[in-house]
């Protein structure tokens, strides 16, 4: 049987789409337009420009989401990640691996410092690898949502994720860190 | 599953790095909220309510077009009652001869006018 918890983002969208439960909708809003915004910075976005993503990716997601209200955060991350191109298209104000500029930025060193860690975890990754790790590891998404985002079947994606793993811990050469478990 | 996984040690690494990451300005995602139009029309009786008209409709045309095709028959039936009235006022004498000239040399042609009846 296939129970979903009633705070899930899967419920929350049900509700709405289903009995125009704003406050469902506002509960899902709350959650998912934070993390989205995080997400979009981390992967190059202006953080002014992350707004109008999220605001252009939400626009978007209403329209269709109630259609197949099935997988919500993976709809919401995939027509993002479109809009999020079509940013870039329009601004360029910084591509992936591009170094971070915190005056162009418009945030203070300590928030610039930040963002280098993140680059610098990102950098020599290409564009999907990017969006592999950051949908899988920041947003929470199972392999097979990932799969569904970016168009590969389930097996090639964990594949993918295993390669880049060992990968990225050999570059670091960084000692695991404890207290770190798996989760499916 | 142990800490020495690479992907369970990549995970963390990610989460802190993103997590560390300055915040978005909670005021302007409200402002995001607030501009998206989330409010569903209610399931509206509009779909159900065309149907019923559209059958309606359909019974209220279906009726029309028959009562036009009495009414037209009848008409037509007036009409040709009428002519038959009228022509046989002119044509069809109830009684008395009727004589019909014709040039007996010629033959008859055929698509020839009919012929000419006079009244006696």
């Amino acid at each position: 049987m296939n129970s979903i918890e009633p705070t899930s983002p899967d419920a929350q969208i049900r509700r709405w789409c289903r009995h125009h439960d704003e406050a469902a909708f506002d509960d899902f809003y709350r959650v998912q337009a934070e993390r989205l915004w995080r997400f979009l910075v981390a992967r190059g976005v202006h953080p002014e420009g992350a707004y109008d993503v999220v605001a252009d990716a939400f626009e978007r997601f209403i329209k269709t989401v109630c259609k197949r209200p099935d997988a919500p955060v993976a709809l919401l991350y995939r027509i993002a990640l479109n809009a999020a191109t079509d940013n870039w298209r329009r601004q360029r104000v910084r591509e992936p691996g591009e170094p971070v500029d915190p005056q162009l930025l418009g945030v203070d060193a300590e928030d610039a410092e930040r963002l280098v860690e993140v680059d610098r975890l990102l950098s020599g990754l290409d564009e999907a690898e990017q969006n592999l790790l950051l949908l899988r590891y920041w947003v929470g998404l199972t392999h097979r949502e990932v799969a569904a985002i970016i168009d590969q079947p389930e097996g090639t994606v964990r594949r993918r994720f295993a390669e880049l793993a060992r990968r990225m811990q050999a570059e670091s050469g960084e000692a695991d860190l404890p207290g770190t478990e798996t989760r499916e | 599953m142990t800490a020495r996984d690479p992907e369970a040690a990549l995970r963390a690494r990610i989460e802190r790095s993103v997590a560390d990451l300055p915040g978005p300005d909670p005021a302007r995602l409200g402002a995001v909220r607030r501009r998206l139009r989330t409010r569903r029309p209610k399931r509206s009786p509009l779909p159900w309510l065309a149907a019923a008209i559209a059958v309606a409709l359909g019974s209220a045309a279906t009726a029309a077009y028959v009562m036009q095709q009495q009414a037209g028959s009848e008409s037509s039936r007036e009409r040709v009652q009428e002519v038959a009235d009228d022509e046989s006022a002119t044509t069809l004498p109830d009684t008395g001869s009727t004589t019909t000239e014709r040039n007996q040399d010629e033959p008859a042609q055929e698509g020839a006018a009919d012929p000419v009846i006079y009244r006696d």
